[in-house]
């Protein structure tokens, strides 16, 4: 685990999303890089019901690269690492039996993923996800992980030089979360939040370029 | 919706409780403990200590008049653990069966599970702390609340195995015998 930074690639007028995966795949594999599997994070979210004493949301996140975690975030900024079983919690704050609401329900519609393929060049971690909001395809993340370091400011040039090679300037600057970030030490709940941001910038956006497949 | 080797995973999880009760006066504590020595592997090793703090947190709603209840079990020994434990009710229907069996979730977390619960809507309901199979009760300093000691047989499974609460049942006996007199 070091440190990961996504960046969000739009894809080039006139080509299909599924085009400017291929693009990106081709151009990471001529610098080298190797297959290592496919990768998937996902995020299904429940607010709370109304007679609640807060109005909640709860994002519950998966990252393939952490297989044995679930990520509880708040709309608070709360984010809670716990085992798989988790869900089987969850599952008990959502159920509803007959004469009486659930605490909290799903989202209908709002499940959303980054799903591609993982690249491992070097000290260095790529992948390469198309977004999907319920099926519907939303864009393009690209990850940038350096595993030899957990502080992100130490590594963020040799992060940006590799990001920079890959989508263009979008690397020029680091992601906002990681500016913001006050506890120098990075850690698997950060890439889950930086995930969780642009796929709430997703489901804000109005589709956009053709869908994939 | 859930990958599908999450689902088997989940399905494969012990969440079926066997339980059986029990207490005994502080005298018999000595002659139980060496009984239960003389029957474990490792008599020879000194029996593991430990010191939780359970938290019983409730959430509420109008519609809902039986609240749902979620525990924290944090180790005061080995402060770094916290588990977030949900606990269904016992299922009632077969008599013959020997022990208790009721739903059962253990969940390792973060250590930021208590700010988590109060954001989702939970509230505390009551705590306690169990410490060397001593149950207490914390106001500010810690008091133990009877001279006497809970005994409790606890063990994690999937669903229907019958056989397990014979066993349990088997091992109560003969440690039985030796706390009656």
């Amino acid at each position: 685990m070091g440190v990961v930074c996504i960046f969000s690639y739009a894809v080039p007028e006139g080509k299909s999303g599924q085009q400017a995966v291929d693009m990106l795949q081709k151009h990471v594999e001529l610098l080298g890089a190797t297959r290592s599997g496919n990768f998937c994070v996902d995020c299904e979210t429940y607010q709370s019901n109304s007679q609640n004493i807060s109005q909640r949301l709860i994002h519950i996140l998966h990252n393939s690269e952490h297989p044995a975690s679930c990520f509880a975030a708040l709309d608070t900024g709360t984010i809670l690492v716990s085992d798989l079983l988790f869900d089987v919690l969850m599952s008990k704050l959502t159920a509803a039996k007959t004469g009486r609401e659930s605490f909290y329900q799903q989202r209908k519609g709002f499940r959303i993923e980054s799903r591609g393929q993982r690249y491992e060049l070097w000290d260095f971690v790529i992948k390469i996800g198309s977004v999907s909001l319920a099926s519907n395809f939303k864009g393009i993340l690209v990850e940038v992980e350096y595993c030899p370091c957990v502080v992100a400011s130490d590594c963020w040039n040799l992060i940006k030089e590799m990001a920079q090679s890959i989508v263009g300037n979008v690397a020029d600057n680091p992601p906002m979360y990681i500016k913001n970030k006050t506890d120098p030490v990075y850690s698997p709940s950060d890439t889950v939040n930086q995930y969780l941001e642009h796929f709430n910038n997703f489901r804000k956006t109005a589709p956009q370029g053709q869908p994939s497949r | 919706m859930m990958d599908p080797q999450l689902a088997q995973a989940l399905k494969a999880a012990p969440t079926n409780e066997y339980l059986l009760q029990g207490s005994i006066l502080d005298s018999s504590l000595e002659v139980l403990l060496c009984r239960l020595k003389g029957l474990c592997d490792h008599a020879d090793s000194p029996e593991e200590k430990f010191v939780d703090h359970e938290m019983v947190y409730a959430i509420k709603n109008a519609s809902i008049p039986q609240p749902l209840q979620y525990s924290v079990r944090h180790s005061l020994v080995q402060p770094e653990n916290w588990q977030l434990r949900y606990l269904g009710h016992s299922e009632m229907g077969d008599k013959s069966r020997h022990t208790l069996i009721r739903n059962c979730v253990d969940v390792a977390t973060s250590d930021n599970v208590l700010q988590f619960l109060h954001e989702v809507g939970f509230r505390l309901d009551h705590e306690f702390v169990v410490k060397m199979m001593q149950q207490g009760h914390t106001t500010d300093n810690l008091e133990s609340i009877v001279p006497s000691y809970l005994v409790e047989l606890s063990v994690l499974a999937t669903a229907g195995q019958d056989a397990i609460a014979e066993d349990m049942k088997k091992l109560c006996r003969t440690t039985q015998t030796s706390c009656a007199a």
